[in-house]
């Protein structure tokens, strides 16, 4: 060890000290971009566990593997078990912890991230049903500050104001699951809650997430019956034995066609049980996939026979990543992001057809003047 | 019994270094303090350590605003700030027991008691056996069936989005897995008994308990570079070895975050050439683990070598094998090159070389799929990992026979830094052409298939 290095590492200890703690907007272009990339935390318990394989950055080589294993999950208690079924893994019931952020995590008794709804549903309730991914979960954010249960309050005040019955947005989200896998838990547990309205939420990261899942999964023996991806897994000509990589060469050229699928799963099985189906794309913090396989994906989306497709992946325009992301190794929204969303899903929502229930005193000028109140909210 | 700190005798006082102190009829002052036996190296400059105790504050100050790795490795270093001055200011003879002692309040606050005390046990299990008084031989088979016990017993793999702590043995298996072959080595040729707590401490390493993944630290080494030198002068070089290594690890940080593509997304020659060193350079987190891990080691005393030098800037293929993870290279000399040369001495040498050459490559192959065993659960083996081995055994295996085959006065001439512009050109080159050939062979390292990686090249040379 050089004696410069030992003379000039205090003074650099000291520098990028000062650096985690200039305030925003102090430090200039190139510099702000590196702070953001060194800011925050690298393994901390499961976030990164658990969004592992959704950050597409599954070939990291040997001691990529190798250091993030056995990394423990930190003194808090594990928020889900694995499952062996299409979906994976379940949120564990009951919980009302503290996690190692510092971010209160509780989840009801039937495994969701939310509180308590009856079942069968009390009659004169709207339910809501949300299928969708960690960013649903509200993964990285506290208990009621992800974009759901902000959702849920403002459509709850809105619809009393207006006479309207009582409104329940109820999360169904797992973290880290593919389209084809949130569906599959959606079937197993919402629809036994009587939802009036489905929103599917995806990201651009559904992208290619079933092809990879099911590379995993089928080599254990899971999923090969799967009916949500239909003749799209069946048409991949791979039989029971495969290896991993056999499968993965097989399922990745077949990712559009296996979303396809999936899609198409969700929007006819909702159809057939006469329960509209919104679906709501929204972005992640800092991570875009490109403008055309984005257009490809509403694109599909629309095709598929949703009753309607609700673009929010400009949501995060013209923003900082580092102000929205709950830290930077992360594409999880903070609290702020999920105000964010929350704020764009109420004033891209409401108008549609679909909540008409939810405003029965409503005269046509009235809607004019609560998409113009929507637009100001300030609250969510 | 330990006496309290007392002045220094006369005789141990360190040279007074400004002669005009003396001259000027100033009393020298007395610098520094032993307890009676200690040795030189043990001699306590409170103001010197309050110096050092002042950087480690401020290092892990640093660690802590960056969230620099887990928890658990945040709080042992925490851990070790906190106990550092107790293990100072203690008498030399309890300090290694003091080190364990603090090995084992590591162990619990990162693991709990339930899986610590399973560690605890197998250790001691373990250890035991080392030291019974039976044959060599038996003892390490007796090692061999617990070990394959324990490989039985092993949980599988970790599933990607499942929680469950895998439970001790992954750990045990970070302690002993290859520490105990060159512990068992040493034992086989050690003319008398080792000290227990000179093993307790090599095995139960404060720093381990937080990266799984640890270098293979040599026991002879360990124990000769206990207090080697003065115990400041470890410490700073310890200091600096973790300041190093927090910097490789915020770098790591900036490639992963910032820099690295997806492989998926390499669409021509830049975009490969990007992916190819980004990728590369996420061995970086090693690097900086290590660096952190023996840094550690250094604050109590434990002098160590470098576990990594410059090796970005290797110049050759075995000079890159000298640089990259010493720890493992020194391991794979002391273990098999050397026995098999001894055992070869009488072919002619470049055979003799070129057959330890491949027992070495052959071993580091087995023996990274046999850590992935113990701390993955899965063997990985595949055809990218045997032909990463094999082509980097390969270009070492020519290397070493050109390096033989060169007199020893070229050798250091070549070595040496030449002041000759032509020569430092030729330098430059011989370094961005092992950088290059390395990185390339990485990528193929971490792809999941050829095909993946050969599809990888096609995508970026447009073929």
């Amino acid at each position: 060890m050089s004696k410069l290095s030992r003379a000039a590492w205090p003074l650099l200890a000291a520098a990028l000290f000062g650096l985690r703690w200039l305030p925003d907007g102090w430090t200039p272009g190139v510099l702000a971009r590196v702070r953001w990339a060194i800011g925050c935390d690298e393994v901390e318990n499961l976030d990164r566990l658990l969004s592992h394989e959704d950050i597409e950055q599954a070939e990291r080589g040997y001691y990529d593997n190798l250091l993030d294993t056995g990394v423990r999950p930190g003194l808090a208690p594990p928020i889900a078990r694995s499952v062996a079924e299409l979906r994976q893994l379940v949120l564990r019931p009951g919980l009302a912890i503290t996690r190692n952020d510092g971010t209160t995590w509780s989840t009801n008794l039937l495994g969701m991230r939310d509180r308590s709804y009856a079942v069968p549903k009390p009659t004169g309730t709207f339910r809501i049903a949300m299928a969708g991914d960690s960013i649903g979960l509200g993964l990285g954010v506290g208990d009621g500050l992800g974009f759901e249960p902000r959702f849920e309050e403002w459509l709850v005040e809105e619809s009393r104001r207006r006479g309207g019955p009582m409104v329940e947005v109820v999360n169904l989200a797992l973290p880290g699951r593919s389209p084809g896998q949130r569906w599959d838990h959606f079937q197993k547990v919402g629809w036994p809650l009587e939802p009036d309205l489905v929103l599917f939420e995806a990201t651009d990261a559904d992208i290619g997430w079933d092809a990879r899942r099911l590379a995993e999964l089928l080599p254990r023996g899971v999923a090969w019956d799967a009916p949500i991806y239909g003749d799209a897994l069946r048409g991949a000509d791979l039989h029971p034995g495969a290896s991993a990589e056999e499968c993965r060469q097989a399922l990745i050229p077949r990712r559009w066609e296996l979303l396809e699928a999936a899609y198409h799963s969700v929007a006819a099985e909702c159809h057939a049980r006469g329960v509209p189906c919104v679906y709501v794309l929204i972005p992640r913090v800092g991570r875009f996939t490109g403008a055309k396989p984005l257009d490809r994906l509403v694109e599909l989306a629309r095709a598929s026979g949703f009753s309607a497709v609700v673009d929010l992946s400009d949501a995060f325009d013209g923003r900082d990543p580092a102000a929205l992301a709950v830290h930077p190794s992360d594409f999880h929204p903070n609290a702020e992001g999920h105000a964010l969303l929350a704020r764009r899903l109420a004033e891209t929502l409401w108008p549609l057809s679909v909540f008409d229930a939810l405003r029965p005193a409503d005269t046509p000028a009235e809607e004019v003047a609560d998409r113009e109140k929507t637009r100001e909210m300030g609250k969510l | 019994m330990p006496v309290a700190l007392k002045a220094a005798s006369p005789a141990r006082r360190r040279p007074v270094r400004r002669p005009l102190a003396q001259a000027g009829g100033v009393r020298p002052r007395k610098r520094g303090r032993l307890y009676a036996g200690e040795p030189e190296n043990c001699r306590r400059r409170p103001r010197e350590f309050a110096a050092i105790l002042g950087g480690l504050v401020l290092l892990l100050a640093v660690l802590d605003a960056y969230r620099v790795e887990t928890r658990d490795f945040r709080m042992v270093v925490l851990l070790a700030t906190v106990a550092l001055p107790v293990h100072y200011l203690a008498p030399f003879r309890w300090k290694k027991p003091l080190f364990v002692a603090i090995s084992i309040v590591g162990l619990l606050l990162t693991l709990g008691p339930w899986i610590s005390a399973s560690v605890l046990g197998i250790a001691a299990v373990l250890l035991t056996i080392t030291a019974a008084p039976i044959p060599w031989v038996a003892r390490a088979g007796l090692i061999a069936t617990i070990a394959a016990g324990l490989a039985a017993m092993r949980p599988g793999p970790v599933v990607a989005g499942d929680p469950e702590i895998p439970g001790a043995i992954p750990v045990v298996a970070s302690l002993f897995m290859f520490r105990m072959v060159i512990y068992l080595y040493e034992l086989k040729h050690a003319r008398g008994r080792e000290p227990i707590v000179d093993a307790a401490s090599y095995f139960l390493l404060l720093p381990n308990f937080v990266f799984p993944h640890f270098p293979v630290v040599d026991y002879r080494t360990f124990q000769r570079g206990y207090f080697a030198r003065g115990i400041h002068e470890i410490q700073r070089t310890g200091l600096a070895m973790m300041a190093r290594g927090a910097v490789h690890l915020l770098g790591y940080r900036v490639i992963d975050r910032l820099l690295l593509i997806t492989p998926d997304a390499v669409d021509g020659p830049a975009a490969l050439a990007g992916f190819i060193v980004c990728n590369y350079l996420l061995y970086l987190r090693v690097s900086g683990q290590f660096h952190i891990a023996c840094g550690m080691l250094h604050l109590f005393g434990f002098q160590l070598p470098e576990t990594h030098h410059r090796y970005l800037l290797a110049s050759s293929f075995t000079d890159y094998w000298r640089r990259i993870n010493i720890y493992w290279k020194d391991f794979m000399i002391r273990i098999f090159f050397n026995p098999v040369v001894f055992r070869l001495k009488r072919w002619p040498q470049p055979y003799a070389l070129a057959a330890a050459t491949a027992a070495v490559f052959l071993a580091t192959w087995f023996l990274h799929a046999y850590q992935s065993f113990w701390l993955r659960g899965v063997w990985g083996f595949g055809v990218p990992d045997a032909m990463f081995w094999s082509i980097l055994g390969v270009l070492v295996l020519v290397n070493v026979q050109l390096d033989a085959r060169r007199p020893p006065a070229r050798r250091s001439r070549d070595n040496a830094t030449s002041p000759s512009a032509w020569m430092g050109v030729l330098g430059s080159l011989r370094v961005a052409a092992t950088f290059t050939t390395i990185a390339v062979l990485w990528s193929l390292w971490s792809s999941p298939s050829l095909e993946s990686w050969l599809g990888l090249l096609r995508r970026g040379l447009q073929l």
